[in-house]
This record gives C-alpha cells, structure tokens and sequence, in this order.
C-alpha cells in the first residue's frame, strides 16, 4: 500500500472524513473535518467520493514525504504550501512522486487548511468513520514520523483546472432560532444580534466560546438535559454563548438559544480568534 | 408544527426535527420517548440517520436527499398517536462500587449522613438508564433519592477517573473512561460496558435497569 510519512506533524492535524453517522445515542460525537465545504472540494478534485479522508490542519501545517506517486490538494484557509521547497498553489490538483516533500505553513487567511489525496487517506476505520476522536479513536493527532496509508486514482475524470477558493471573509453569521431562544427576552435577543463577538483561546474541534458582553439569565434557568447536535449554540449561567461543533457531545444541559447551519459552521472553523463577527437576525 | 396533545415538534434545522414531551424526569415520558425511538429504528429508512434520546425528548436527524421533512412530520404525528409503550424488558445489570469517591466524606458531612446511611441511600434504588450522552457511553440514570440530590461542583476537575461513579445535580451516573467533569465523585466500580469495537458498542442501553452493590 502506498505511504505517507509526517516528517513534522504541524500544531494539530487529524484525519477527518464525513464523520460517524447512526451512533449518537450511544454518546458518540459525529466528529468529522470542521469544514466540510473544503472536504468536498478537495475530493473534487481528486475524484474521490465525499467521504474520503482527508488531513485537517490547524493554524500550521505538517511536512510530509510522499514514498508513492499520487496527487493531492489543498483547499480551505490560505497558507504558504511548498513542493521540495517551491511554492505551489492551493485549490488545484497537483502531482507529486516518490520522495516529494510538501509542506503547509502558516495559515495567513483562515485556519484549517485540508488536505487530499488520490483515493483517499485509509487510516482505521472505526465505526464506520476514519475521523480521529479524541476519547474514543486510538489516535487523535498527528505524531513525527507515523506512516499514513493512501489509497489509489479512481477511474473518473481528472481535472486540472484550479477552483474558487473557500471563501474566508465571512464575518456575519445567519442563524435560526434554537427550541429555547423564546427564554431570552426582547432585550436579550436585541444585544444577541447587535453586539460583536470573538472566539476565546479555548475553541477547539468540540466547541467555540464567545466572547462579548455576558446576556445574563435573569433568573436561575432550570434545564434537563436535551439531545444537541453541532450548530446548536448554547447559553450558560454566566451569560455566555457557546456553539457546539463536530466533535461535541450529542446531549446538552444547556438551553439552545441559537443555531449554526452546516455552511455557517464550516464558515465559523476558518475564523481567527482576533476577527471580530456578528450573528445575523433570521 | 403539530401539536399531538402535550408533545411538541420543533424544527431544529433544514434536516433535525425535536419532539418534546412535558419537561421533567418521569419514567413514563421516557418510556414513550423511546417506544418512539424504537418506532422509527423498525422503520429501517435509511434516511433517518440519527434518533437521539434525552429524559423528555427525542431529536430526529435525518438526510434531506432521501426524506422531506413535511413528510417525515407526518410520520412521526402518527406515530406518537399510535404509542403503544410495550413493557420493554429492559435488561437488569448489577454494579459492584466501591464508596470510596474523592468527595464521598465531603458529602456525607454536607448531607449530615453516616458513611453507610449514605451507601444505603445511593445502592438502594433500582436505576432506570434514561439515555446515553455527554460521554460515549456515559449513563444518564434516574430514580437518585432526593437526599443525596447535590449541585455540580462549582470548578470541573480537568481529569475524572474511568469507572467513577458520581453525582449531579437530581442524576447520578457512571463515567465510562478519563475526562473531564463535573460531578461529585462518591465511588469507583471496575465495571466495563462500553466497548467502541463491539456492535452494539454499549451493553448497556436505555430502558435497562441498574443496582448498585457496595463492596469493601
């Protein structure tokens, strides 16, 4: 099988594909790549299915060494990408061969950046996902000197021609209500959608806290635990808001005023913690 | 939306609808929560690709390309007028624990309980499992006597042992690895029922019944 060889594994890079389906009633996170807008494109242009596998970096990419002839590409956040030290465009497919070191850098605009190649990236499977879990995959990053297996170049068309880039400028984000947004009142919901926000150093894979001016409940809010599914953004005692993503978990004690869509959600994994951004009134 | 008497359905996105029954803890609504769950699993569609329970309530997600929603509205109106709730038997699994939780004495002081009064109060009850969440196969269990009823702990520690068995709020659960937490930590069992290799990847399910037996 041919193989891929992490020479430095980036800050955190994971392998991600479409994530579990069917399995949340057991606790089990769908997980996933964050955007998933640039898994489809990176598959597009490799000819892969949807689900295939890709790596998902973070803020700086990993130096591999291809040990097989194959082609890869790279969409979503924009970073210097060098082939054996030469910068080469993102959002395009590109040949590489036996010995071919590409390398992902800083991301500039956006923060994850994927990763593709032909056939896809065929680490473990475990039920019915090759997405890593921290907490329940034996693996959850990328680790110096691991080997990845990859697949083969499917039969379909190829294409070299580049596409659009991911669009990384999105600063407003539509939303729909969530079962509890009728708890806020009209003066809550007013600072919910005229205020500024920002990420806190603490978003990760599971789940991005805001930052803003706290929307105080104005009593002690009684909430059993509910199902929750990524997108659903929850408000806490304190008065803060936090939206659930990919790897969080699939029940909640939190009511859920507010929620993200899949392209809100894929939108909101390339924003840096310093940009400031607003939520859109439905 | 429809309105079947006291159960609601909400939308929660283009492809997730909630259905709700009345808010509170009751072994009855859960029961018809999960008679609907089970409803939906028999239909074996493969556009339904997540029923997801809580203590009063039941998310539906499923895969637009395959079910319109308006559809799937109405098929799930009928099915919570036809709720038949079958005495499911529910398996029955008996849990050694230790009682010696990081936080065990503190409570028993808080709640001006003996070690044992305490012991004899949480290992008493026969636990319904009313879902699985927060965890993969963490087990929300309901049926705690309100004496031992205690707020989470104000901080979270950032490292929960696996097998601790623990209180919060009016719930009390098992934590089935490593993780953070906030619970009150009262006990330790060396019980395993989740395993991520295995299909079904827990043993245990919701509807299944649990005692817990003290050990030295």
């Amino acid at each position: 099988m041919k193989q891929v060889k992490v020479i430095s594994p980036g800050l955190f890079t994971s392998v991600q594909d479409e994530g579990r389906k069917g399995f949340a009633h057991w606790g089990i996170p769908t997980a996933g790549a964050m955007d998933r807008g640039s898994l489809h494109r990176v598959n597009a242009l490799l000819g892969n299915p949807n689900h295939a596998a890709v790596l998902e970096t973070t803020f700086v990419g990993p130096l591999l060494e291809f040990e097989a002839a194959t082609a890869i590409a790279i969409c979503g956040a924009q970073a210097m990408v060098q082939l054996n030290g030469q910068e080469v465009p993102q959002n395009q497919r590109i040949n590489v061969t036996a010995g071919d070191q590409v390398r992902i850098g800083k991301s500039e605009a956006g923060v994850r950046s994927y990763l593709g190649v032909e056939g896809g990236f065929l680490t473990d499977t475990l039920l019915g996902s090759r997405s890593w879990t921290r907490g329940l995959t034996n693996s959850f990053r990328l680790q110096k000197g691991e080997l990845l297996s990859i697949g083969n170049a499917t039969e379909k068309k190829k294409t070299n021609r580049t596409i659009e880039a991911t669009p990384l400028d999105n600063l407003a984000f539509e939303v729909l209500p969530g079962p509890e947004f009728s708890w806020l009142s009209p003066e809550q919901q007013e600072q919910l959608f005229s205020q500024s926000y920002r990420l806190t150093t603490s978003s990760n894979r599971m789940a991005f806290s805001f930052t803003a001016d706290p929307i105080l409940p104005h009593s002690e809010v009684v909430f059993l635990t509910s199902p929750v599914l990524p997108g659903i953004v929850q408000w806490y005692p304190n008065g803060q808001l936090v939206l659930l993503h990919r790897d969080a978990q699939r029940t909640g004690g939190y009511p859920r005023i507010l929620i993200f869509d899949n392209h809100a959600l894929d939108q909101i994994a390339q924003l840096k913690i310093d940009q400031a951004f607003q939520l859109k009134k439905p | 939306m429809g309105k079947g008497n006291h159960i609601q359905l909400k939308s929660l996105g283009p492809a997730a609808i909630l259905i709700e029954w009345p808010a509170r803890i009751d072994e009855h609504i859960n029961a018809e929560v999960l008679a609907v769950q089970q409803m939906l699993f028999d239909t074996d569609d493969p556009g339904i690709v997540e029923c997801i329970p809580a203590y009063h309530s039941l998310l539906v997600e499923f895969d637009t390309s395959i079910v319109a929603k308006e559809k799937l509205e109405e098929q799930l109106l009928s099915m919570i007028a036809s709720i038949a709730v079958k005495a499911r038997k529910g398996k029955h699994w008996e849990i050694p624990v230790r009682y010696d939780g990081e936080d065990f004495k503190e409570l028993c002081a808080l709640k001006k309980l003996s070690p044992s009064e305490f012991i004899q109060l949480h290992s008493a009850p026969d636990y319904r499992v009313f879902f699985l969440g927060f965890l993969p196969g963490f087990l929300y269990l309901g049926g705690l006597d309100a004496r031992l009823h205690t707020p989470r702990r104000a901080a979270p520690r950032t490292s929960v042992p696996k097998g601790a068995v623990a209180i919060g709020g009016q719930q009390t659960g098992i934590y089935p690895q490593n993780s953070p937490g906030g619970w009150q930590l009262i006990g330790h069992t060396d019980f395993e029922w989740f395993d991520k290799a295995a299909d079904p990847p827990s043993r245990i399910t919701a509807g299944d019944t649990i005692k817990f037996l003290p050990i030295r």
